[in-house]
């Protein structure tokens, strides 16, 4: 990047790139809190099914009763009675970014989605707020039978024996308090179903934006891929920043059946005034394949830790995470594995970057069970500590009930070394940028999995971030 | 607080409650009035005397700067301590059995203090050791018996190390007990600037053994190195909380276990490994290789880092699962019948670490015990 590039993307970063915000001209919300009467509300609104309403209050009941997380980054400054549960932008969804309000569709282009869907997408979802404002698929998709529609159409229309047989069944609402508000609160989100046997070439998109102050994201994404079919879905997220807390508690779905492919690549860029508290669960049937691939960057305080369910004899999981916390950011991510069945195996690599005061917590479980013969398992997981305000633990946790299988785990944490430092300044490269070039490579598992346009946000991040970082 | 049950070995920074391993229960109840009193010899020049509980040293660890869901384990008692503030105020009061070895002391002959269970006694017991500036002592303490009034045995140890600048102490803690013990044993360290600390543990006896270590390494150049071997066979369950503070700059600890499990015996290991702001330069590595015989097992192991210093080095490792098909393979090709063989890797897995003991006699007796139970009705 020349130095007018770099320039004019530090005077973007120095505001973020993310951080611009719309005047909020919602058509419609609800008041702030959580009540059952706010539930109905939304319900309503949304036209649920009978099932869906009752679902929802029942959820809230759970909600009520599970108390807050005792383990994790402490979420106190997140009160549930000052977040506005739904806000509906003012309006639908259209199939056409030309029909898009002018506004919200400054906002995604702005974000580059629109150019995105045109260069590399086989199809967008873009939610703004409580809602979706655009969804279209491409023909040659949409041909080979895969569906890629808003949850709430999905619901309701010709899939919807299909979403109630899988809603919320791998994740309970009774999993943990947040994935019981999600079911209490949830709006907008995608429903993916790709036939058997079919092979999606080019990737689908959902991108979230939480414009309104104050309010939470519940968006709800149900994906099936179905019997030796393949998908890549990635998924986007960013918020402008505001004086109060924001609140999102999505949660994913996915199930891949026999022989499938799936990989779902994360890049969470939330402002860092969100409590990002996801759920992401996969359930991975016989011989089948689940990827994730997850980057960090943004929010006050994050609990997300995809969970894969390895059910099928030689089912696989690849995690491939980084995530990067700055200051004010405390940050808990990781994964959970759980393999049921014969010959699973599970990959996990992980990176984590603390720097300006941020707090990195990797957690992580690995569960073998009894029937998982000849199971294998290894974990990786590195951290890098930029400075000495800054934080930075590892928590993995493993449970093996079988004799036969191999489990490895390794871990290690420390800063960059200063041989290496001195080593590339001997070769002529100034110490700031040596500094940066240390932490690429550190990043450089992780970003090689990003889609490319990813990575290189990712690379200009991390050299943003490492400008000044010395003396 | 059930007064019949301690929780003990809390995880320094919880994690997921449903996994089970942020704690342990043990139940205390019934604890005899009979008491085995420890047999102890001693080199000349080793002060062994009692003290009153009241003065007790004090070597309160400063809390952290960050909390977020850790537990009170380090900031609510007065010494380090693994399995835990209500162990600790379990064992309060009373008086402790104190061994003091005088500043220069140096001898390779080591005290050895033996607790013995014999006609259905328990064993409470206080120990603190005051190693002085330079001193150089081993130590062994093996717990052995019980069961055979065939009623369920309990051993309660606390143990306080204090090592001051340039002491050295070598501890070597044996459970040998008869099934039907309940073993709670606890060891907590304070080192001073060069001091070193080896620890190494053969963990072979008692129906539910219960481990805590806590080390707080707060002299610069503290060295501290743990090893435990254990071999747990039928029902038999194995509780560890191994915790190491670093706030000495230039500190080292080195944590390895090497485990065997089978049957239908249980283990949870955790082991945290705990940087401190100011221990520029340190170093620690924890590793441990557990070996499953059984397919009833069950293996928990917990390896943290916990990390708020810029210039530390921290790694951990584990490996769990089935014995090396390559080693197998090796040995069987030297003309070693596949059962000798495994057994032949299982024992030497863990007599690589008994064989430091300081004893002959222990040694041999320690090597026929595993020999005997990884052949008897157990496996």
């Amino acid at each position: 990047m020349t130095d007018q590039g770099i320039q004019s993307y530090l005077e973007e970063m120095e505001g973020n790139i993310y951080d611009f915000r719309d005047e909020e001209k919602d058509s419609y919300r609800v008041d702030e809190g959580l009540t059952e009467e706010i539930v109905c509300r939304i319900s309503e609104e949304k036209h649920d099914p009978d099932w869906m309403r009752e679902f929802r209050l029942k959820s809230l009941e759970i909600f009520r009763k599970i108390p807050v997380p005792a383990w994790g980054p402490s979420i106190d400054g997140l009160d549930i009675d000052n977040i506005v549960t739904y806000v509906r932008p003012g309006t639908d969804m259209k199939a056409s970014w030309e029909d898009v309000p002018e506004e919200i569709r400054t906002t995604f282009d702005k974000l580059g989605i629109p150019k995105a869907e045109h260069e590399y997408l086989a199809g967008v979802g873009a939610q703004y707020d409580s809602e979706l404002v655009y969804h279209n698929v491409k023909d040659f998709v949409a041909k080979q039978g895969v569906v890629y529609t808003d949850m709430e159409s999905a619901l309701t229309g010709e899939y919807a024996d299909m979403v109630h047989e899988h809603f919320m069944k791998l994740v309970p609402p009774t999993d943990h308090k947040f994935a019981a508000l999600h079911g209490a609160v949830w709006s907008g989100g995608s429903f993916v179903y790709v036939p058997k046997g079919v092979k999606v070439d080019i990737p689908l998109q959902s991108y979230f934006r939480l414009n309104a102050k104050g309010a939470g994201q519940f968006e709800h994404t149900l994906i099936i891929v179905d019997e030796g079919a393949d998908l890549h879905f990635i998924e986007g997220c960013s918020a402008p920043k505001w004086n109060v807390a924001n609140l999102h508690a999505g949660c994913v779905e996915l199930f891949v059946r026999k022989g499938a492919r799936l990989r779902y690549s994360t890049i969470e860029n939330w402002s860092k005034n969100m409590y990002n508290l996801n759920t992401k669960r996969a359930l991975v049937e016989e011989g089948a394949r689940m990827e994730w691939v997850s980057g960090s960057f943004g929010s006050h305080v994050s609990y997300l830790y995809p969970t894969t369910i390895l059910r099928g004899a030689h089912s696989d999981c690849e995690y491939t995470g980084i995530t990067f916390a700055g200051k004010g950011q405390n940050l808990d991510t990781g994964c959970r594995m759980v393999h049921l069945g014969e010959s699973s195996s599970s990959l996990v690599t992980t990176k984590s970057l603390s720097k300006d005061g941020g707090i990195n917590t990797f957690r992580s479980a690995v569960e073998v069970r009894n029937s998982a013969k000849n199971a294998r398992s290894s974990v990786d997981c590195s951290s890098l500590m930029l400075d000495s305000i800054s934080r930075s633990d590892t928590i993995p946790e493993m449970d093996i009930r079988t004799k036969d299988c191999d489990i490895g785990h390794e871990a290690k944490i420390g800063r960059i070394s200063d041989e290496t430092v001195f080593y590339l300044m001997s070769r002529g490269i100034p110490e700031e940028e040596a500094r940066a070039m240390i932490v690429a490579g550190f990043a450089d598992p992780v970003s090689k999995e990003l889609p490319l346009e990813y990575a290189a946000e990712m690379n200009n991040l991390i050299r943003l971030e490492m400008e000044g970082s010395i003396g | 607080m059930n007064t019949n049950e301690l929780t003990i070995n809390r995880l320094p920074s919880l994690t997921w409650f449903r996994l089970g391993v942020n704690d342990a229960k043990a139940d205390i109840s019934g604890l005899s009035e009979r008491k085995a009193a420890p047999e102890i010899t001693a080199p000349e020049g080793v002060i062994i005397r009692s003290m009153d509980a009241k003065e007790a040293p004090v070597c309160r660890i400063p809390e952290e700067a960050y909390v977020a869901g850790k537990s009170a384990i380090l900031t609510d008692t007065d010494f380090p301590s693994g399995l835990g503030a209500q162990f600790v105020q379990y064992m309060g009061g009373g008086s402790i059995r104190c061994v003091e070895i005088p500043a220069g002391f140096k001898s390779d002959t080591p005290v050895v203090i033996t607790i013995r269970h014999a006609d259905g006694s328990d064993a409470k017991e206080r120990l603190l050791f005051l190693v002085k500036e330079g001193a150089d002592a081993k130590v062994i303490l093996c717990s052995r018996g019980g069961a055979e009034a065939g009623s369920a045995q309990q051993e309660f140890v606390m143990t306080q190390v204090i090592l001051e600048k340039d002491a050295k102490l070598d501890f070597s803690r044996v459970n040998l007990l008869a099934e039907d013990t309940v073993l709670l044993d606890d060891i907590g360290v304070c080192e001073a600037e060069n001091a070193r600390f080896t620890y190494r543990k053969a963990d072979l006896g008692a129906s539910k053994s219960y481990g805590g270590l806590s080390v707080w390494a707060a002299g610069e150049n503290a060295q501290t190195e743990i090893e435990t071997a254990y071999l747990k066979t039928g029902c038999q369950l194995l509780d560890m909380n191994y915790h190491i503070i670093h706030s000495g700059a230039k500190s080292v600890s080195r944590i390895r276990l090497k485990g065997v499990l089978a049957g239908e015996a249980s283990k949870t290991f955790r082991g945290t490994i705990d940087f401190r702001k100011g221990c520029t330069g340190s170093d620690g590595d924890e590793r441990e290789e557990v070996c499953l015989l059984d397919d009833a097992v069950v293996n928990k192991t917990v390896p943290v880092i916990l990390c708020e210093e810029e210039d530390v080095d921290g790694r951990h490792g584990a490996s769990i699962g089935r014995i090396n098909e390559d080693e197998l393979f090796y040995c069987e090709s030297r003309g070693i019948d596949e059962a000798a063989a495994r057994h032949l890797l299982v024992r030497g897995r863990l007599l690589s670490v008994t064989r430091k003991i300081p004893d002959e006699d222990l040694k041999t007796e320690i090597s026929d015990r595993i020999r005997d139970e990884l052949s008897g009705p157990g496996r």
